[in-house]
Protein backbone atom coordinates (compact mmCIF):
# COMPACT_ATOMS: atom_id res chain seq x y z
CA UNK A 1 0.00 0.00 0.00
CA UNK A 2 1.15 3.12 -0.68
CA UNK A 3 1.20 6.91 1.29
CA UNK A 4 -1.66 7.89 -0.58
CA UNK A 5 -3.89 4.53 -0.66
CA UNK A 6 -3.37 4.60 3.39
CA UNK A 7 -4.69 8.17 3.43
CA UNK A 8 -7.75 7.47 2.09
CA UNK A 9 -9.02 5.30 5.43
CA UNK A 10 -7.88 7.84 7.24
CA UNK A 11 -11.64 9.98 7.70
CA UNK A 12 -13.06 6.00 8.06
CA UNK A 13 -10.77 5.58 11.04
CA UNK A 14 -11.23 9.37 12.95
CA UNK A 15 -15.05 8.58 12.31
CA UNK A 16 -15.07 4.92 14.09
CA UNK A 17 -16.76 4.05 10.20
CA UNK A 18 -13.87 1.58 9.83
CA UNK A 19 -11.27 0.10 11.91
CA UNK A 20 -7.95 0.13 9.74
CA UNK A 21 -7.55 -2.78 7.64
CA UNK A 22 -4.64 -5.40 7.35
CA UNK A 23 -2.96 -3.40 4.66
CA UNK A 24 -3.44 -0.19 6.64
CA UNK A 25 -2.13 -1.34 9.85
CA UNK A 26 0.73 -3.22 7.71
CA UNK A 27 1.54 -0.17 6.62
CA UNK A 28 1.62 2.04 9.14
CA UNK A 29 3.96 -0.33 10.98
CA UNK A 30 6.43 0.18 8.86
CA UNK A 31 5.84 4.25 7.38
CA UNK A 32 6.59 6.50 9.97
CA UNK A 33 5.64 9.48 8.24
CA UNK A 34 1.52 7.67 7.62
CA UNK A 35 1.71 6.76 11.38
CA UNK A 36 2.98 10.01 12.66
CA UNK A 37 0.10 11.76 10.79
CA UNK A 38 -2.60 9.35 11.77
CA UNK A 39 -1.45 9.62 15.17
CA UNK A 40 -1.82 13.37 15.57
CA UNK A 41 -5.26 13.61 13.35
CA UNK A 42 -6.82 11.32 16.48
CA UNK A 43 -5.55 12.91 19.16
CA UNK A 44 -6.61 16.48 17.40
CA UNK A 45 -10.19 14.98 16.83
CA UNK A 46 -10.66 13.58 19.94
CA UNK A 47 -9.36 17.03 21.35
CA UNK A 48 -11.94 18.60 19.36
CA UNK A 49 -14.88 16.98 21.00
CA UNK A 50 -13.84 18.98 24.06
CA UNK A 51 -14.99 21.84 22.57
CA UNK A 52 -17.96 22.88 24.30
CA UNK A 53 -21.11 24.69 22.64
CA UNK A 54 -23.75 26.95 24.71
CA UNK A 55 -27.28 26.02 24.58
CA UNK A 56 -29.90 28.18 23.14
CA UNK A 57 -31.86 30.25 25.16
CA UNK A 58 -35.38 29.94 26.08
CA UNK A 59 -36.45 32.22 23.84
CA UNK A 60 -36.22 29.94 20.69
CA UNK A 61 -38.67 27.72 22.23
CA UNK A 62 -41.22 30.29 22.50
CA UNK A 63 -40.44 31.51 19.29
CA UNK A 64 -40.87 27.67 17.75
CA UNK A 65 -43.85 27.65 19.20
CA UNK A 66 -45.34 31.11 18.34
CA UNK A 67 -44.52 30.08 14.76
CA UNK A 68 -46.32 26.65 15.18
CA UNK A 69 -49.46 27.94 16.75
CA UNK A 70 -49.46 30.61 13.53
CA UNK A 71 -48.95 27.76 11.28
CA UNK A 72 -51.61 25.50 12.73
CA UNK A 73 -54.30 29.22 12.98
CA UNK A 74 -53.59 29.32 8.91
CA UNK A 75 -53.82 25.77 8.24
CA UNK A 76 -56.88 25.17 10.58
CA UNK A 77 -58.81 27.73 9.15
CA UNK A 78 -58.75 25.99 5.69
CA UNK A 79 -59.18 22.56 7.23
CA UNK A 80 -59.83 20.87 10.45
CA UNK A 81 -58.00 17.74 10.73
CA UNK A 82 -60.96 15.32 10.09
CA UNK A 83 -61.83 17.01 6.81
CA UNK A 84 -58.10 17.04 5.85
CA UNK A 85 -58.04 13.24 6.72
CA UNK A 86 -61.28 13.10 4.78
CA UNK A 87 -59.71 14.14 1.98
CA UNK A 88 -56.91 12.47 1.45
CA UNK A 89 -58.85 9.03 2.15
CA UNK A 90 -59.70 6.66 -0.73
CA UNK A 91 -63.35 6.77 0.20
CA UNK A 92 -63.49 10.33 -0.53
CA UNK A 93 -63.85 10.33 -4.68
CA UNK A 94 -66.49 7.46 -4.76
CA UNK A 95 -68.79 8.90 -1.66
CA UNK A 96 -68.51 11.92 -2.94
CA UNK A 97 -69.34 11.47 -6.61
CA UNK A 98 -72.15 9.32 -5.18
CA UNK A 99 -73.54 12.21 -2.75
CA UNK A 100 -73.79 14.74 -5.63
CA UNK A 101 -75.51 12.15 -7.54
CA UNK A 102 -78.09 11.74 -5.59
CA UNK A 103 -78.12 15.70 -4.13
CA UNK A 104 -78.35 16.22 -8.38
CA UNK A 105 -81.51 13.55 -8.16
CA UNK A 106 -83.00 15.42 -5.47
CA UNK A 107 -82.57 18.64 -6.52
CA UNK A 108 -83.96 17.20 -10.02
CA UNK A 109 -87.17 15.67 -8.26
CA UNK A 110 -87.93 18.59 -6.11
CA UNK A 111 -87.61 20.51 -9.69
CA UNK A 112 -88.61 24.33 -9.07
CA UNK A 113 -89.07 24.01 -5.41
CA UNK A 114 -89.18 26.77 -3.13
CA UNK A 115 -86.49 29.49 -2.80
CA UNK A 116 -87.22 29.02 1.24
CA UNK A 117 -86.49 25.15 1.18
CA UNK A 118 -83.23 25.44 -0.43
CA UNK A 119 -82.25 28.01 1.69
CA UNK A 120 -83.12 26.40 4.70
CA UNK A 121 -81.45 23.18 3.71
CA UNK A 122 -78.34 25.42 2.94
CA UNK A 123 -78.36 26.90 6.42
CA UNK A 124 -79.61 23.62 8.22
CA UNK A 125 -76.12 21.84 5.68
CA UNK A 126 -73.79 24.93 6.90
CA UNK A 127 -75.07 24.31 10.83
CA UNK A 128 -74.11 20.45 10.45
CA UNK A 129 -70.86 21.54 9.01
CA UNK A 130 -70.03 23.94 12.06
CA UNK A 131 -70.75 21.81 14.02
CA UNK A 132 -68.45 19.07 12.52
CA UNK A 133 -65.98 21.37 12.71
CA UNK A 134 -66.22 21.96 16.00
CA UNK A 135 -65.85 18.46 17.13
CA UNK A 136 -63.02 18.23 15.59
CA UNK A 137 -61.57 20.98 17.20
CA UNK A 138 -62.97 20.12 20.40
CA UNK A 139 -60.53 16.62 20.50
CA UNK A 140 -57.74 18.73 19.38
CA UNK A 141 -54.05 18.07 21.07
CA UNK A 142 -53.68 21.84 21.24
CA UNK A 143 -55.30 23.91 23.82
CA UNK A 144 -55.28 26.87 21.46
CA UNK A 145 -57.65 24.59 19.00
CA UNK A 146 -59.62 23.73 21.46
CA UNK A 147 -60.75 26.69 22.44
CA UNK A 148 -61.47 27.68 18.74
CA UNK A 149 -63.60 24.44 18.65
CA UNK A 150 -65.25 26.01 21.93
CA UNK A 151 -66.34 28.99 20.35
CA UNK A 152 -66.48 27.35 16.89
CA UNK A 153 -69.92 25.48 19.08
CA UNK A 154 -71.31 28.92 20.00
CA UNK A 155 -71.81 29.68 16.44
CA UNK A 156 -74.23 26.81 15.86
CA UNK A 157 -77.92 27.84 16.84
CA UNK A 158 -78.69 24.62 18.24
CA UNK A 159 -76.23 22.00 19.13
CA UNK A 160 -76.73 18.51 18.65
CA UNK A 161 -76.24 16.02 21.63
CA UNK A 162 -73.03 14.96 20.40
CA UNK A 163 -71.68 19.07 20.69
CA UNK A 164 -73.20 19.36 23.93
CA UNK A 165 -71.44 16.20 25.37
CA UNK A 166 -68.25 17.21 24.04
CA UNK A 167 -68.29 20.41 25.41
CA UNK A 168 -69.25 18.51 29.20
CA UNK A 169 -66.17 16.49 28.50
CA UNK A 170 -64.10 19.38 27.81
CA UNK A 171 -65.41 21.24 31.00
CA UNK A 172 -64.97 17.43 33.60
CA UNK A 173 -61.69 16.81 31.83
CA UNK A 174 -59.62 19.07 29.86
CA UNK A 175 -56.50 20.04 31.70
CA UNK A 176 -56.42 23.61 30.33
CA UNK A 177 -58.78 25.83 32.75
CA UNK A 178 -59.43 28.90 30.13
CA UNK A 179 -60.51 25.51 28.05
CA UNK A 180 -62.73 24.74 30.43
CA UNK A 181 -64.12 28.37 31.57
CA UNK A 182 -65.37 28.68 27.68
CA UNK A 183 -67.20 25.38 27.98
CA UNK A 184 -68.98 26.99 30.99
CA UNK A 185 -69.86 30.10 28.80
CA UNK A 186 -70.53 27.59 25.23
CA UNK A 187 -73.09 25.58 28.09
CA UNK A 188 -75.10 28.59 29.21
CA UNK A 189 -77.49 28.67 26.52
CA UNK A 190 -77.85 25.03 26.29
CA UNK A 191 -79.10 24.79 30.50
CA UNK A 192 -82.21 23.85 29.50
CA UNK A 193 -81.08 20.66 28.28
CA UNK A 194 -81.61 17.85 31.13
CA UNK A 195 -78.41 16.12 30.07
CA UNK A 196 -76.33 19.59 30.34
CA UNK A 197 -77.79 20.45 33.97
CA UNK A 198 -76.56 16.80 34.96
CA UNK A 199 -73.26 17.28 33.52
CA UNK A 200 -72.51 20.77 35.04
CA UNK A 201 -73.97 19.49 38.62
CA UNK A 202 -71.73 16.73 38.76
CA UNK A 203 -68.75 18.61 37.00
CA UNK A 204 -68.71 20.41 40.14
CA UNK A 205 -67.14 17.93 42.11
CA UNK A 206 -64.85 17.69 39.56
CA UNK A 207 -63.06 21.05 39.27
CA UNK A 208 -60.03 22.11 41.40
CA UNK A 209 -59.83 25.41 40.17
CA UNK A 210 -61.42 28.57 42.43
CA UNK A 211 -61.98 30.21 39.18
CA UNK A 212 -63.68 26.86 37.13
CA UNK A 213 -65.73 26.06 40.59
CA UNK A 214 -67.11 30.47 40.60
CA UNK A 215 -68.28 30.06 36.83
CA UNK A 216 -69.81 26.39 37.31
CA UNK A 217 -71.80 27.99 40.64
CA UNK A 218 -72.76 31.74 38.68
CA UNK A 219 -74.40 29.06 35.84
CA UNK A 220 -76.03 26.79 38.02
CA UNK A 221 -77.82 29.90 39.70
CA UNK A 222 -78.71 31.44 37.21
CA UNK A 223 -80.19 28.70 35.55
CA UNK A 224 -82.15 28.22 38.84
CA UNK A 225 -81.66 24.30 38.57
CA UNK A 226 -83.05 23.39 42.02
CA UNK A 227 -81.38 20.03 41.19
CA UNK A 228 -78.12 22.13 41.64
CA UNK A 229 -78.76 22.46 45.50
CA UNK A 230 -77.56 18.94 46.66
CA UNK A 231 -73.79 19.60 44.49
CA UNK A 232 -73.64 23.15 46.03
CA UNK A 233 -74.38 21.66 49.97
CA UNK A 234 -71.60 19.29 49.09
CA UNK A 235 -69.13 21.52 47.96
CA UNK A 236 -69.70 24.15 50.88
CA UNK A 237 -68.75 21.68 53.39
CA UNK A 238 -65.81 20.76 52.25
CA UNK A 239 -63.07 21.95 54.23
CA UNK A 240 -60.30 23.30 51.90
CA UNK A 241 -62.74 25.29 49.96
CA UNK A 242 -61.50 28.65 48.61
CA UNK A 243 -64.12 30.96 50.68
CA UNK A 244 -64.47 33.11 47.98
CA UNK A 245 -65.94 29.80 46.52
CA UNK A 246 -67.88 29.24 49.74
CA UNK A 247 -69.37 32.49 50.05
CA UNK A 248 -70.63 32.28 46.41
CA UNK A 249 -72.33 28.97 46.77
CA UNK A 250 -73.88 29.78 50.04
CA UNK A 251 -75.31 32.91 48.13
CA UNK A 252 -76.16 30.39 45.51
CA UNK A 253 -78.24 28.15 47.84
CA UNK A 254 -79.89 30.83 48.62
CA UNK A 255 -80.99 32.42 45.65
CA UNK A 256 -82.07 28.48 45.45
CA UNK A 257 -84.76 28.27 47.90
CA UNK B 1 -41.67 14.27 8.87
CA UNK B 2 -44.50 12.31 6.44
CA UNK B 3 -47.50 13.17 9.10
CA UNK B 4 -46.01 16.99 9.14
CA UNK B 5 -46.06 17.40 5.53
CA UNK B 6 -49.24 15.28 5.38
CA UNK B 7 -51.03 18.56 7.64
CA UNK B 8 -50.47 17.05 11.44
CA UNK B 9 -48.51 20.06 11.84
CA UNK B 10 -48.08 19.34 15.64
CA UNK B 11 -45.50 16.81 14.22
CA UNK B 12 -42.95 19.42 14.05
CA UNK B 13 -42.80 20.08 17.78
CA UNK B 14 -41.25 16.58 17.94
CA UNK B 15 -38.94 17.23 15.53
CA UNK B 16 -38.23 20.56 17.00
CA UNK B 17 -37.60 18.98 20.63
CA UNK B 18 -35.29 16.00 18.88
CA UNK B 19 -33.42 18.68 16.22
CA UNK B 20 -32.86 22.11 17.63
CA UNK B 21 -30.10 21.85 19.92
CA UNK B 22 -28.18 19.89 17.31
CA UNK B 23 -29.05 22.31 14.79
CA UNK B 24 -28.29 25.64 17.32
CA UNK B 25 -24.63 23.75 17.58
CA UNK B 26 -24.16 23.65 14.32
CA UNK B 27 -25.00 27.36 13.20
CA UNK B 28 -23.15 28.17 16.27
CA UNK B 29 -19.71 26.70 15.39
CA UNK B 30 -20.24 28.31 11.84
CA UNK B 31 -21.57 31.68 13.06
CA UNK B 32 -20.03 32.28 16.12
CA UNK B 33 -23.08 34.65 17.26
CA UNK B 34 -25.89 33.11 19.18
CA UNK B 35 -28.56 35.11 17.94
CA UNK B 36 -27.98 34.82 14.31
CA UNK B 37 -27.54 31.02 15.21
CA UNK B 38 -31.43 31.01 16.97
CA UNK B 39 -32.63 33.04 14.39
CA UNK B 40 -31.54 30.30 12.01
CA UNK B 41 -32.96 27.80 13.69
CA UNK B 42 -36.38 29.44 13.66
CA UNK B 43 -35.75 30.01 9.85
CA UNK B 44 -35.13 26.60 9.00
CA UNK B 45 -37.82 25.11 10.95
CA UNK B 46 -40.18 27.88 9.19
CA UNK B 47 -38.60 26.27 5.31
CA UNK B 48 -39.59 22.86 6.98
CA UNK B 49 -43.39 24.55 7.02
CA UNK B 50 -42.87 26.10 3.71
CA UNK B 51 -41.70 23.32 1.48
CA UNK B 52 -43.08 20.33 4.03
CA UNK B 53 -44.67 19.10 0.67
CA UNK B 54 -40.88 18.69 -0.87
CA UNK B 55 -39.60 15.78 1.61
CA UNK B 56 -40.12 12.15 0.45
CA UNK B 57 -41.46 9.70 2.58
CA UNK B 58 -38.30 7.48 2.24
CA UNK B 59 -35.68 10.36 2.55
CA UNK B 60 -33.61 10.22 5.97
CA UNK B 61 -35.02 13.90 7.27
CA UNK B 62 -31.87 15.08 9.06
CA UNK B 63 -30.16 14.86 5.65
CA UNK B 64 -33.23 16.78 4.39
CA UNK B 65 -32.87 19.12 7.14
CA UNK B 66 -28.96 20.11 6.65
CA UNK B 67 -29.46 20.92 3.03
CA UNK B 68 -31.97 23.29 4.40
CA UNK B 69 -29.88 24.04 7.43
CA UNK B 70 -26.96 24.65 4.66
CA UNK B 71 -29.12 27.04 2.36
CA UNK B 72 -30.48 28.89 5.12
CA UNK B 73 -27.20 29.64 6.25
CA UNK B 74 -25.72 30.67 2.95
CA UNK B 75 -28.80 32.91 2.26
CA UNK B 76 -27.92 34.76 6.01
CA UNK B 77 -24.28 34.83 5.09
CA UNK B 78 -24.70 36.50 1.91
CA UNK B 79 -27.27 39.06 3.51
CA UNK B 80 -24.72 40.06 6.10
CA UNK B 81 -21.56 39.55 4.55
CA UNK B 82 -20.47 42.54 6.90
CA UNK B 83 -21.14 40.59 10.17
CA UNK B 84 -19.23 38.30 8.87
CA UNK B 85 -16.01 40.39 8.98
CA UNK B 86 -16.96 40.84 12.80
CA UNK B 87 -16.71 37.43 12.85
CA UNK B 88 -13.05 37.71 11.46
CA UNK B 89 -12.41 40.60 14.11
CA UNK B 90 -13.28 38.25 16.90
CA UNK B 91 -11.10 35.70 15.26
CA UNK B 92 -8.01 37.66 15.81
CA UNK B 93 -8.86 39.15 19.48
CA UNK B 94 -6.22 37.05 21.76
CA UNK B 95 -7.79 33.99 23.58
CA UNK B 96 -9.06 34.72 26.71
CA UNK B 97 -6.63 32.44 28.68
CA UNK B 98 -3.91 33.46 26.50
CA UNK B 99 -1.65 34.30 28.95
CA UNK B 100 1.72 32.45 29.05
CA UNK B 101 2.08 30.25 32.22
CA UNK B 102 5.61 30.17 33.91
CA UNK B 103 6.38 26.88 32.59
CA UNK B 104 4.91 27.34 29.43
CA UNK B 105 2.26 24.76 29.87
CA UNK B 106 -0.87 24.48 28.47
CA UNK B 107 -3.34 24.13 30.58
CA UNK B 108 -6.80 22.10 29.03
CA UNK B 109 -8.79 24.79 28.83
CA UNK B 110 -5.89 27.24 26.83
CA UNK B 111 -5.96 23.82 24.34
CA UNK B 112 -9.25 24.30 23.83
CA UNK B 113 -9.45 28.17 23.05
CA UNK B 114 -6.43 27.71 20.64
CA UNK B 115 -8.34 24.42 19.41
CA UNK B 116 -11.37 26.82 18.47
CA UNK B 117 -9.40 29.24 17.15
CA UNK B 118 -7.35 26.87 14.86
CA UNK B 119 -11.16 25.81 13.54
CA UNK B 120 -11.86 29.52 13.18
CA UNK B 121 -8.91 29.99 10.93
CA UNK B 122 -10.25 27.07 8.47
CA UNK B 123 -11.49 27.99 5.35
CA UNK B 124 -15.55 28.10 5.50
CA UNK B 125 -16.19 24.74 3.46
CA UNK B 126 -13.14 22.92 5.28
CA UNK B 127 -14.55 23.86 9.14
CA UNK B 128 -18.16 22.91 7.53
CA UNK B 129 -17.15 19.69 6.55
CA UNK B 130 -15.44 19.02 10.14
CA UNK B 131 -18.59 20.94 11.74
CA UNK B 132 -21.04 18.06 9.98
CA UNK B 133 -18.60 15.20 10.35
CA UNK B 134 -16.81 15.66 14.10
CA UNK B 135 -19.83 17.86 16.13
CA UNK B 136 -22.96 16.81 14.11
CA UNK B 137 -21.27 12.98 13.84
CA UNK B 138 -23.18 12.71 10.46
CA UNK B 139 -21.58 9.37 8.51
CA UNK B 140 -20.19 10.36 5.33
CA UNK B 141 -22.64 8.93 3.32
CA UNK B 142 -25.02 11.92 4.93
CA UNK B 143 -22.78 14.38 4.35
CA UNK B 144 -22.41 13.14 0.71
CA UNK B 145 -25.85 13.79 0.41
CA UNK B 146 -26.05 17.46 1.54
CA UNK B 147 -23.15 18.38 -0.03
CA UNK B 148 -24.28 16.71 -3.10
CA UNK B 149 -20.85 14.78 -3.99
CA UNK B 150 -19.38 11.31 -3.76
CA UNK B 151 -18.46 9.48 -0.40
CA UNK B 152 -15.35 9.11 -1.68
CA UNK B 153 -14.71 13.19 -2.05
CA UNK B 154 -15.72 13.97 1.62
CA UNK B 155 -13.60 10.97 2.95
CA UNK B 156 -11.05 13.10 0.90
CA UNK B 157 -11.99 16.19 2.10
CA UNK B 158 -11.99 15.51 5.79
CA UNK B 159 -8.60 14.15 5.89
CA UNK B 160 -7.74 17.05 4.26
CA UNK B 161 -9.54 19.44 6.69
CA UNK B 162 -8.15 17.65 9.23
CA UNK B 163 -4.33 18.16 8.06
CA UNK B 164 -5.29 21.69 7.46
CA UNK B 165 -6.50 21.85 11.54
CA UNK B 166 -3.22 20.24 12.38
CA UNK B 167 -1.25 22.88 10.73
CA UNK B 168 -3.23 25.84 12.02
CA UNK B 169 -3.61 24.14 15.66
CA UNK B 170 0.50 24.18 15.21
CA UNK B 171 0.70 27.82 14.21
CA UNK B 172 -1.45 29.28 16.69
CA UNK B 173 0.48 27.16 19.24
CA UNK B 174 3.37 29.04 18.22
CA UNK B 175 2.09 32.33 18.50
CA UNK B 176 1.02 31.82 21.94
CA UNK B 177 4.92 30.91 22.54
CA UNK B 178 5.71 34.46 21.17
Amino acid sequence: MRCDDAKAYFADVLTGAKRGTHELDSHIAVCPDCRHDLERMQLLWDQLGSIPVDEPTPALRRRFYALLDEAKRTEGARLPNRFRSWLRSPAFFPITAAACLLIGLALGRVGGGKPDTEMSQLRGEVASLRQIVALSLLQNQSASDRLRGVTYSTEVNQPDREVLAALVDRLNYDTNVNVRLAAIDALQRSMRDPMVRQGVRESLARQDSPLVQLALIELMSEARDPQAKAALERLTREASLNPAVKLKAERALLRLE
Amino acid sequence: MTKVRDGELDSLAVLFERHHRPLFAYFLRLTASRSASEDLVQEVFLRILKYRQTYSSGSPFTTWMYQIARNAQVDQFRRSRPESSLDEDELDKPPVSSEPAADQQVSRSEEVDLLRRALDRLPRDKKELLILSRFQELKHEQIAAILACEVNTVKVRVYRAMKDLAGAFQQVMQERRI
